[in-house]
């Protein structure tokens, strides 16, 4: 194989670097992409023989048969190296021997397996440096594939180089958009003559060499094959060259006709090995041999130079044999060989693979498949692979008769798929399975999931209307079951779900009775609740969500009610249950190792946390949201804490405020939020742009004037109001200050009622009269921030009004509160106001920024608390060693030593 | 599985095809997938290019994508 390596010094030299930096710490990924037969693997093995010596190889293969396998090519990476899984935490270490079926209690949450596979590749690195090598990766099972670019994109700071081989026509679910690329393009012309010459061993003539260049693009596989196809005549330049093929169908052409000149028994044998996915000769060879083949086809077979035999292995000569023999099969010929495969590994732990090999070998609806597929699907969801699941359920289903069997199978496809983040899959399977599906509890069910599918990833409406007739439709035989999933619709309502024909929630279900118990009482007060906060109905909506909130659960709650009840404090602005109940639901996540619920509670809780001035631990919470967010590919959800951040920073007045906010604007323009967050994060958002500096009155009351979600409009009232009365729009105040006070009578709450006396102060009535009586209700509200821009404005009401001594007090409350809270601009004004009054106010100690990155300034925060190095790394799904290499910045910047000076900073010092 | 690999099915599949079809390769799809022995019936909406194949018998989903393909219809996932 070192003659394909002509004309490829630039590409080793590149790869060489890649093992460099691993050596010296600096962990990395590539991906080699070219066309078949271009070299990928050639290339990869000359690495990998020069990289021995020194690193820790380890290697493996996508295999296209194999997808519905999860984690198998993952298995084969990382086997020689299991032994050091002890030195991983163990959550994770267990979650990776599940998925790899070494034991059976199923993966809670497999992004655990993804950080097993970081850390496992990082402890071994300890000892040597790692190269790990993924061959034809564009075949790899999705698990394997979700697994190893998770890892690939977390590579700083470890000793571990990540090689992926790719074909440039197969992309599959291999999502490399982020990764540097080796582009591998044909030899030049030099090279190209050489392995010419090296194939044919006798002299070819010049226009012969220039048309085996031109057809090639130099591709070398092809050069090989094509030279070998031509007879000494053609070579020679004196018989014509057969017509010119596209240079894959060309070099697959060669192949075959290889493969025809051969017995037909010896071509059977190579036809189960181009179906098998074992490559073990034993597998193989019964198989054929049940087909009529023998041992000596298979040394018939190796001659041939199609197939190598190695010991126990039978590995095809290039991907393309495979798909040139395969491909030319007859369909009967294929269940056939499928069938034989399927019987070979009878008996032996390959129970997934006979699985399919009986899916491809059967003619029709086949309850024994059926079986064997639906084992296989329970397997792979016990160890994570969703899509494999979902696969395998899908399979099960085209193969079952009844139409009620194939509907819930179907369901069991769609869960699975959905799991896997697959919505548009998702929605296909839902609709197959409605097409059968008779059942209503099933079609309730699959209705509720394709209403889940819409508003998270296209329409709220859209969603809101299904999971409407959902719950109608479970009206008819389960009240119970009705009245949980109107309350979900009665939720999207709340956010701004609005559909016509949609049937009407809260007429959905009748009251609940006497005899019910407390969960289809809180049931139906969360949507009498939610109903009225969507007619704006404050009273009622206040009364109920009260009512629910008040009436204990018991264990067996569906979580549905019990997400919603922390969903419902939103509307009202009640902090201190808001905190409560989203602080309970991350703890359990936590202890679940549930990530999507850790980030829905993180930024949830947060936007509390902002209202009451907890704008450092805010700023915790959303940064370890985006963190996980980015750590785990989930991109549609970045925009929300990135919001929250934004406002905080706006808020704060700090000087990097705008350059938060563009990295807002820039997420949102690339991934715009969809589904109920959208209100919240458009809300957020306009509320941060209206706060940046230098923005004049006009332009931020067009921000704030497109806030519509209630919620969002009662966090920014008093910057609305103030907004409006500098940009001139007295009337947009009062009619604001007229909405906010509807909803303070509607549910008495103190913040409320605080910002409307405020509000008025702005307007003009009875200034100092109003500011007292907000400062009365702000001593019953949570809310710091508010408080202090009362007892500001009273302030410099006072000191305007020249009651300089009595305006001091509520100056110097204010500049206390704004210095806590680290709102830089406006404890300048109260300060000025202090100096204006005749004290001589303090100077503040300004934040200076420390130039920590978000991420630096999380972990050091972390660390802080008293947290492992180890502990971080779970907390932040990152590995200890990347924790490390952030903690070395930390410490340069900070001009510190060791974790306890670190703890013994002040909070400001960790700003970024 | 390998591209090709035999796909037997019954009942019904729902075929994503790669963006929507005109009315006049819509009427092609239907009458060359309905004269097919093993289908009963097929269900195009154009506009999102989303095809509900019924089979009547055991068919071969292989055979229901190299019709569209030969029709210029490519399917999706």
């Amino acid at each position: 194989m070192r003659a394909v390596l002509r004309g490829r010094e630039r590409e080793q030299a590149e790869l060489r670097a890649l093992t460099d930096r691993a050596l010296d710490g600096q962990g990395a990924a590539l991906l080699l992409r070219g066309q078949p037969g271009v070299g990928k693997t050639a290339l990869v093995d000359s690495v990998v023989d020069s990289a021995g010596e020194t690193l820790t190889v380890l290697r493996t293969r996508g295999v296209e048969s194999e997808a519905p396998l999860p984690f198998a090519a993952l298995h084969r990476l990382l086997r020689p190296v299991l032994s050091h899984l002890d030195g991983v935490p163990a959550p994770q270490a267990e979650a990776l021997r599940t998925a790899f079926g070494e034991t059976g209690d199923g993966v809670p949450d497999r992004h655990l397996v993804y950080l097993a596979t970081l850390n496992l590749l990082s402890e071994v690195s300890a000892d040597r440096p790692v190269l790990a090598v993924a061959d034809d990766a564009h075949w790899l099972d999705d698990a394997s594939a979700a697994a190893l670019l998770f890892t690939a994109r977390r590579l700083e700071g470890e000793p571990v180089a990540l090689l992926f081989a790719v074909r440039d026509d197969e992309t599959g679910a291999f999502d490399v958009r982020d990764l540097p690329v080796l582009e591998l393009t044909g030899v030049d012309g030099q090279a190209a003559d050489a392995l010419i010459a090296d194939r044919s061993g006798t002299p070819v003539a010049a226009q012969v060499r220039a048309e085996l260049r031109a057809a090639t693009g130099g591709n070398p596989l092809g050069l090989l094959e094509l030279t070998g196809a031509l007879n000494a005549e053609q070579l020679a330049g004196r018989e014509r060259l057969p017509e010119r093929l596209p240079l894959t169908a060309g070099v697959e052409q060669a192949f075959l006709e290889r493969y025809r000149r051969l017995p037909d028994e010896t071509r059977t044998l190579l036809l189960v090995a181009a179906a098998d996915d074992t490559g073990r000769t034993a597998t193989v060879l019964r198989a054929a041999e049940a087909l009529g083949a023998g041992i000596g086809d298979l040394d018939r077979a190796e001659r041939s130079e199609l197939v190598r035999v190695d010991d126990d292995a039978v590995t095809l000569r290039h991907p393309l044999v495979r798909s040139a023999i395969y491909g030319a099969a007859t369909t009967s010929a294929r269940h056939r060989v499928h069938r034989a495969l399927a019987d070979a590994l009878a008996g032996t732990p390959q129970e997934d693979r006979r699985a399919w090999h009986l899916a491809a070998a059967a003619e029709g609806p086949d309850e024994e498949v059926v079986t064997a597929l639906v084992q296989a699907a329970e397997r792979a969801q016990a160890r994570g692979g969703h899509e494999a699941a979902a696969a395998a359920w899908h399979r099960a289903a085209e193969l079952t008769l009844d139409p009620a069997a194939r509907a819930e199978r179907l369901h069991h496809a769609a869960v699975s798929s959905w799991s896997a983040g697959r919505a548009l899959e998702t929605d296909r399977i839902v609709r197959a399975a409605l097409v059968d599906a008779d059942d209503p509890v099933l079609r309730v069910e699959l209705l509720v999931l394709q209403g889940q599918v819409e508003w998270n990833t296209g329409s709220l409406d859209d969603g809101y209307r299904i999971v409407c007739r959902a719950a109608a439709a479970a009206a008819a035989y389960d009240v119970e079951r009705a009245r949980v999933l109107a309350v979900l619709a009665s939720a999207l309502a709340s956010f701004g779900a609005r559909a016509g024909d949609a049937p009407d929630p809260a007429t959905i279900t009748p009251a609940p009775t006497a005899a019910d118990g407390p969960e289809q009482v809180v049931a139906a007060a969360l949507i009498e609740g939610f109903t009225a906060v969507s007619r704006d109905d404050w009273s009622t909506a206040a009364r109920a969500l009260r009512r629910a909130w008040d009436t204990p659960l018991g264990p067996g709650a569906p979580p549905l009610l019990r997400s919603n009840l922390a969903i419902a404090t939103l509307h009202l602005g009640d902090d201190e249950r808001a905190i409560d109940l989203h602080d309970l639901q991350l703890q359990q996540a936590r202890d679940a190792g549930a990530i999507t619920m850790i980030e829905h509670a993180l930024t949830r809780g947060a936007v509390f946390r902002i209202a009451t001035g907890a704008w450092s631990e805010a700023t915790t919470a959303a940064q370890e949201a985006l963190l996980l967010d980015r750590n785990l590919g989930l991109d549609e959800l970045v925009t929300f804490p990135l919001a929250e951040l934004a406002l905080v920073a706006a808020l704060r007045g700090e000087g990097r405020a705008p350059q938060v906010f563009e990295e807002l604007e820039a997420a949102l323009a690339e991934r715009p939020p969809r589904g109920a967050i959208t209100g919240i994060v458009s809300g957020l958002t306009h509320w941060a742009a209206a706060r940046q500096p230098d923005v004049p009155p006009a332009t931020a009351l067009h921000h704030l004037e497109q806030i519509d979600l209630p919620v969002a409009r009662w966090l920014s009232a008093l910057d609305r109001v103030e907004t409006a009365v500098r940009a001139d729009r007295r009337d947009l105040a009062e009619a604001w200050l007229a909405e906010l006070h509807a909803f303070a009578e509607g549910t008495d709450m103190a913040w409320a009622w605080a910002v409307v006396h405020h509000g008025r102060a702005v307007l003009g009535d009875d200034v100092e009269h109003n500011l007292l009586r907000a400062l009365e209700w702000h001593e019953r509200s949570p809310r710091r921030p508010a408080r202090a821009r009362t007892q500001l404005a009273l302030g410099e009401h006072l000191r305007r009004t020249r009651r300089r001594t009595d305006a001091r007090p509520p100056l110097r409350a204010a500049l206390d509160a704004f210095e806590e809270l680290g709102a830089t601009s406006w404890a300048e004004r109260a300060r000025q106001e202090l100096r204006a009054s005749g004290e001589t106010a303090r100077r503040g100690d300004r934040l200076v920024p420390t130039g920590l990155t978000a991420q630096e300034s999380q972990i050091a925060g972390l660390v802080r608390q008293g947290l492992s190095n180890k502990d971080v790394a779970a907390r932040l799904y990152i590995s200890p060693r990347t924790v490390d290499f952030h903690l070395r910045n930390v410490f340069s910047k900070l001009e510190i030593t060791s974790r306890t000076e670190l703890a013994a900073l002040p909070d400001e010092s960790l700003s970024t | 599985m390998m591209r090709g690999t035999p796909r037997t099915f019954v009942g019904s599949v729902v075929l994503d095809l790669a963006g929507p079809v005109d009315p006049a390769t819509a009427a092609q799809v239907r009458a060359e997938l309905e004269r097919h022995p093993r289908i009963r019936a097929c269900e195009l909406d154009a506009a999102s290019g989303t095809l509900v194949v019924t089979a009547r018998a055991a068919a071969d989903r292989n055979d229901v994508v190299a019709v569209l393909e030969r029709l210029g219809c490519p399917v999706r996932g």
